[in-house]
């Protein structure tokens, strides 16, 4: 359990580079803790270990809180302290006291209920570590549910608990209305609007890409060029969902697609590319509204992606990377090493709870090569524009990420020398090669 | 051909493995990596079930143990084989699991004549299954060849050959009670004539845990497991499959209870059922209405079998009393639902 301590305690606090100018990219990531909620953390451990278990809740919620925002809701009330959790369009709501701490979620609502839909949500209770889900016959509701004894959860396991009915909540709820037609949402309107403009963006962007992909897709043999097309279609994937932050339906669809290409262990890469391609195919005749829909913002409390350190990012990445070298060297297969450069750092930032300033340098990774996507939501410092590097802005956002993370890393220095810039293809590999070689020691 | 009635599974507070029941003789062979220092272990067999017996024979040095058999079971392992085996490429591993279901694996000796303590093992070497003690070994014409070892600390899979292991049996058999060989004059004598740790046949000194009951030295987690399980009233060296696994059986229903110490948590859980297959409906319903009663317990299903499970539980929570609440809970309610849902699934 020390490390699990040592990692959140082990926070940078500088803000990302896009965050400040109110840009929403991928999904929400805890770790840009402010020094007083990192204190509250530190407290309510204390308070814990001295069995003050209300003031360890207290101190508990409060770091769960985000400062500027709404996402965690608590009060006390007659000897118990009730909370409500806001966690995409699902909010989970409880009550605790010295001795026990409940927690609940409206999934979804059913008018009936088949055999499947049972045995999957009894399937899934198998691999819940924590809560559970039931049903409530009365109220015709698919909960989730949470009973633990206080004395005996510290806060790291308050907080990982907490975050399992969250997420799972949350995700369950799209997952299932979208697959079984008798089951209707409930309880999920936490969500936030996004302006038509920024909507109708991500809308252009979303079927530019598509298309885009399904070309290349189309120039690779099926067969022959199987490997080539998968990445293609995973670099597609993380793309959309990192760039695009869809929510709903088609944050739903990504996840399917990446269930169907990952779990689909006995079918070679021919049958799951051919799967996935009837998906973006499908997306090409999608109605705009259902797309645009799913474009909104919604609060949330925990990070879907599990906190990692640098070195376990940075073996990933290692182990990918060989894989453009391959390609590099056979350049018949064209776009390929960039498109394989875009799925390594999709993949670190769909899978990976990173450090700040790690998700900062990757998404100068995406401002550069996806420029035209983030001049038209009017972002201002481009750092490629008109097939020009501005190497004076990359110089200065490397060394103020550098620099700023000194206290932590005293040996980072991502440096701007190394980076090829004769084209979007050679930044993107040297890119990823400066990151491999960065030192991320902490001492 | 090895069956299922000729191997018994075993388990210790040490570790568990396969024991193997030889025609005419009423003792279970098996080895020191099974049983460790304990003096009484659990056996599991298809004829008489889950049972505790004795050890009744210690070779220290050479790691065979003798296990008594609780009640007389025809053997289709004939010592006659014993000598004849030759040493054939690969060689088959059989052992038993939990549930005395026969597995095979092949497997290649590398060494007929590894020094291992001053004394010639088989070496073998296994892919892509798990390095157990106490499997027997065969080679290509059925013959059997020696029973396996594993040194987890030094990652070694020896085998002890089969003109030994006869050797041994024909000896304890002479003796015909409790006994052990001394690691000094190599004699096998019985503990009765045993005083003050000294061999009667040369003088030399037996060690303390070759005659005594020694438990392995626990972490606070599996002490606090253990006091809770003693304090409700279970047997220890009934419940232990090794160092972080116990089973506890609570009328109908049997408990596990196991202790990951990488991941650091426990988990305790009861496989309820298995599933008929078909008209399933009502069955899983009553489990998620079931649910909601169930305070910290969930009703989940893997494959086909129903479980009752507790939630995961971090080592760092994880006290005597709070242990002592959710298995009592665990217990109670899966004795309880088993028979419900036996009925339910008839």
């Amino acid at each position: 359990m020390g490390n699990n301590f040592s990692v959140f305690f082990n926070q940078i606090f500088s803000k990302r580079y896009l965050q400040k100018t109110k840009f929403r990219l991928g999904k929400y990531t805890d770790r840009n803790k402010t020094i007083e909620q990192l204190q509250f953390w530190k407290n309510s451990a204390i308070s814990f270990k001295e069995k003050k278990y209300f003031e360890a809740l207290d101190y508990f919620f409060k770091y769960i809180k985000d400062p500027q925002k709404e996402n965690v809701e608590f009060e006390f009330k007659d000897d118990y302290i009730y909370f409500k959790i806001y966690q995409g369009s699902k909010h989970i709501t409880g009550k605790a006291n010295n001795k026990e701490i409940h927690a609940h979620s409206d999934v979804v609502k059913y008018q009936d209920l088949d055999e499947n839909i049972l045995k999957l949500i009894l399937k899934v209770n198998h691999s819940l570590k924590f809560c559970k889900f039931y049903i409530d016959e009365n109220q015709k509701v698919i909960k989730l549910f949470l009973e633990l004894k206080t004395p005996n959860l510290n806060p790291v396991s308050l907080y990982t608990s907490l975050r399992e009915i969250s997420i799972t909540a949350d995700y369950y709820d799209d997952f299932l209305t979208d697959n079984f037609s008798f089951l209707k949402p409930i309880n999920n309107k936490n969500i936030e609007e996004l302006s038509e403009e920024e909507k109708n963006v991500k809308l252009k962007y979303f079927k530019i890409w598509t298309k885009e992909t399904l070309d290349i897709i189309e120039k690779f043999d099926a067969i022959k060029n199987a490997s080539a097309r998968s990445f293609v279609i995973l670099s597609y994937i993380y793309k959309i969902y990192y760039l695009l932050s869809p929510e709903g339906w088609l944050l739903n669809e990504l996840n399917k697609m990446l269930r169907l290409y990952y779990s689909s262990e006995n079918k070679s890469d021919i049958e799951r590319n051919a799967s996935i391609i009837r998906n973006l195919e499908f997306f090409v005749s999608t109605d705009d509204k259902i797309i645009l829909d799913s474009f909104y913002f919604a609060l949330a409390t925990f990070p879907v992606a599990a906190p990692v350190e640098p070195n376990v990012v940075v073996e990933f990445v290692k182990n990918e990377i060989n894989k453009i070298h391959w390609y590099c060297q056979n350049k018949s297969i064209d776009n390929i090493p960039i498109k394989i450069a875009e799925y390594i750092i999709g993949y670190c930032l769909y899978y990976f709870g990173m450090y700040p300033f790690i998700i900062e340098l990757f998404d100068i990774f995406w401002l550069t090569l996806q420029s035209d996507y983030f001049g038209e939501l009017n972002y201002k410092n481009l750092i490629y524009e008109k097939k020009h590097f501005n190497y004076t802005l990359l110089s200065q956002i490397l060394n103020k990420i550098n620099n700023s993370n000194q206290n932590t890393f005293p040996h980072l220095n991502f440096s701007v020398k190394h980076l090829n810039l004769d084209d979007l293809t050679e930044f993107a590999i040297s890119f990823i090669y400066e990151f491999i070689n960065c030192d991320f020691s902490t001492e | 051909m090895i069956k299922n009635k000729d191997l018994v599974y075993v388990s210790s507070a040490w570790n568990v493995g396969t024991g193997m029941i030889v025609k005419e003789y009423d003792f279970i062979v098996t080895t020191i990596q099974v049983v460790g220092f304990s003096k009484k272990v659990s056996i599991k067999h298809p004829k008489f079930g889950k049972v505790l017996s004795d050890v009744i024979f210690v070779d220290y040095s050479n790691g065979l143990v003798f296990i008594r058999m609780p009640e007389s079971v025809e053997s289709s392992i004939d010592i006659l084989n014993f000598e004849l085996a030759v040493i054939t490429q690969p060689v088959k591993l059989y052992r038993t699991n939990y549930y005395n279901k026969i597995i095979a694996n092949s497997a290649e000796i590398i060494d007929v004549s590894h020094n291992y303590n001053n004394f010639n093992h088989l070496r073998i070497k296994i892919k892509d299954a798990k390095k157990l003690s106490g499997s027997i070994i065969l080679n290509n014409r059925d013959e059997f060849v020696g029973i396996t070892k594993y040194i987890e600390n030094e990652d070694l899979y020896l085998g002890l050959p089969s003109k030994y292991i006869l050797k041994s049996m024909e000896e304890f058999s002479n003796v015909g009670q409790e006994a052990v060989r001394c690691p000094n004059c190599g004699n096998v004598v019985k503990k009765q004539k045993i005083f003050d740790y000294i061999c009667p046949d040369c003088t030399g000194q037996i060690k303390f845990e070759i005659l005594n009951d020694i438990s392995p030295v626990l972490s606070d987690v599996e002490k606090n497991i253990e006091k809770s399980l003693a304090k409700m009233g279970y047997d220890l060296n009934f419940s232990r499959l090794g160092k972080k696994f116990w089973e506890i059986k609570q009328g109908s229903a049997t408990i596990f209870i196991k202790y990951d110490q990488k991941k650091n948590f426990i988990v305790a859980f009861s496989r309820l059922l298995v599933l008929k297959t078909e008209n399933l409906k009502e069955i899983y319903k009553y489990l998620l209405i079931e649910n909601k009663k169930l305070g910290m317990l969930s009703f989940s299903i893997q494959e086909n079998e129903v479980f009752l499970s507790a939630p995961y539980i971090f080592d760092d929570d994880f006290d005597e009393i709070f242990a002592k609440n959710i298995f009592k809970d665990l217990f109670e309610k899966a004795d309880y639902y088993d028979d419900i849902l036996i009925n339910m699934n008839s």
